[in-house]
């Protein structure tokens, strides 16, 4: 949270309460969220975004506006502070916002579709049995889960109630990975025409028809050539273990399918060991 | 609902001629309900659970108290007295349940219903999600409610719903309601699994027996006595479901179905068939 009297967190060097946290302040809304899956690309992806003359992207990399329960704990939103977080001065087009879970998070997509029913959604998809490892990778790396990956995978049931009344925004390695269950949610409140969800491979290895596609999507001039990127190679501790990675192909097995029969894909890789 | 009604009558009748034990205190809060899904068979379960000794069944119709979005707004506390002004036991009756079939679908009503008792026991009935699609729509087209044909109301369904945000649809959510493996996935995330119960609606009429008997151990209550089998899908359709409308629902309940049987360890093939 912003005070009034605060800097204000555009960088204009103005108190929050003349510049964004005024009352009066003119506001351009979002037009577009990277809103998941988190370990899917979404940073490589928004490093493209950053580049592009026409799009404005926030002063910080993730802006968790609508994940965030005290900015919705009254009925008027302070929508101020979220546009706080996009510098005006570069007046660019259009304006975007990449904060992975709000695919993920129950309450995001009401929240979105009451701030701009017009907002545009681009969701990157990786194999939810390597998002999972890659997730529990990056949680062990800062020391936020002291559970080798299987024991994390079996117990995240009863170690997310910990989280209750909301969702674990930690330990959901497995939970995240049901796609179809938050593309229907986000569906319910946004026609599909208003969405645009990729292969997070469609970005990493084909990168130029990847951001054609969401350049055409967002109705802005096509990117300049671009090299694949790979923002957030982390190294791993090992690979994944064959336990676990046949009990995540057994969990997710009729998801993926449900998802190639969705998008027309084939995801036959997703399934074999090693993917 | 008069049929709830009968029912209730019929149970608290026949249960004053045969139950004299001595009376139970009144529970504080209401042990179970019955979170659904719609058209599965709920209201056939809950007769058999008026007519249990130990079992108060409340409201003459569904309760739907954690489905009423305005008795929870933020910041006040839920109005518990007048939902347990709804149940009314007598004599051993020790137990109190809920069924109202739209808590299992409704988003918020998990946990509403976690945050007023965690401890709540769930039973879920489970039907063929294609055949429980076009039984929603019958009921709903012998109601009024919806002058679309069925397969016309199945492919805009997404649309159509939207008329109802920033809530779901109650009346149009023919194919929504049947992806059931994630309103399991949520009522799990607030409550143990030993606190589900999770049942086949085709059971019901199979072997309603040994379904009573789990519902039994289940809630911790003496046995049912003899059970007959109930009508349980009382509607007669006008005509049967179209082929395009088969296909259509195949096609997206398949791999629903398979995961279902997955996480449940239960064979489907019936409602693949």
């Amino acid at each position: 949270m912003v005070g009034r009297n605060e800097p204000c967190p555009c960088g204009s060097g103005k108190r929050y309460k003349d510049c964004h946290g005024s009352l009066a302040a003119p506001a351009q809304k979002v037009a577009f969220v990277i809103a998941g899956t988190q370990k899917g690309g979404t940073t490589a992806l928004a490093s493209y975004l950053y580049e592009h003359p026409e799009i404005g992207m926030p002063t910080v990399k993730e802006v968790h506006f609508f994940d965030t329960d005290e900015h919705f704990a009254s009925t008027e939103v302070d929508y101020a502070k979220y546009h706080a977080y996009f510098n005006p001065a570069l007046r660019k087009r259009l304006l975007g916002d990449a904060t992975p879970i709000y695919m993920y998070w129950d309450a995001a997509p009401p929240r979105i579709w009451q701030y701009n029913p017009a907002m545009k959604l681009i969701l990157l998809l990786r194999n939810p049995i390597t998002r999972a490892y890659s997730q529990w990778n990056m949680e062990r790396e800062r020391g936020s889960d002291p559970l080798p990956f299987e024991e994390a995978i079996r117990t995240e049931v009863e170690r997310s109630r910990d989280a209750l009344p909301l969702q674990h925004r930690l330990y959901s390695y497995v939970d995240r990975g049901f796609y179809s269950d938050q593309l229907r949610r986000i569906w319910r409140y946004f026609p599909v025409e208003q969405t645009l969800v990729l292969k997070s491979e469609e970005l990493q290895h084909a990168p130029e028809a990847a951001l054609a596609r969401i350049a055409d999507f967002l109705g802005i001039a096509r990117f300049a050539a671009a090299a694949p990127r790979n923002v957030h190679a982390r190294p791993y501790q090992g690979p994944m273990s064959v336990e676990a990675r046949r009990y995540l192909a057994d969990v997710f097995e009729f998801e993926i399918r449900s998802l190639e029969r969705t998008f027309g894909w084939n995801c036959a890789k997703w399934l074999e060991a090693g993917a | 609902m008069s049929v709830r009604k009968d029912l209730a009558d019929y149970g608290k009748a026949r249960r004053g001629a045969i139950d004299r034990g001595p009376a139970a205190p009144r529970p504080d809060k209401v042990g179970f309900v019955i979170a659904g899904t719609q058209k599965g068979g709920t209201t056939a379960l809950a007769s058999y659970l008026y007519e249990h000794p130990e079992i108060c069944i409340g409201g003459a119709k569904e309760i739907h108290f954690f489905d009423t979005d305005p008795l929870f707004r933020a910041g006040t506390v839920p109005n518990y007295a007048a939902y347990h002004a709804r149940f009314d036991p007598a004599g051993r009756e020790r137990i109190l349940g809920d069924a109202t079939p739209i808590y299992m679908y409704w988003e918020p009503a998990a946990q509403r219903i976690w945050e007023y008792n965690p401890s709540m026991k769930l039973i879920v009935i489970l039907r063929d999600p294609a055949a429980r699609a076009f039984s929603h729509w019958n009921m709903q087209r012998t109601k009024n409610l919806d002058p679309r044909p069925f397969f016309e109301a199945l492919k805009t369904e997404k649309e159509r719903c939207r008329a109802a945000l920033p809530s779901q649809h109650p009346l149009w959510s023919y194919a929504d309601r049947g992806f059931y493996c994630g309103q399991l996935r949520r009522i799990w995330r607030y409550f143990p699994v030993e606190q589900t119960l999770i049942l086949k609606s085709e059971e019901l009429r199979t072997a309603p027996e040994r379904l009573l008997a789990n519902v039994a151990a289940f809630l911790g209550i003496e046995p049912f006595g003899p059970v007959e089998p109930r009508e349980v899908y009382a509607r007669d359709y006008d005509e049967p479901m179209t082929d395009d409308a088969r296909d259509y629902l195949r096609d997206i309940f398949e791999y629903e179905i398979r995961s279902l049987e997955r996480m449940l360890g239960w064979d489907c093939s019936d409602w693949l068939a």
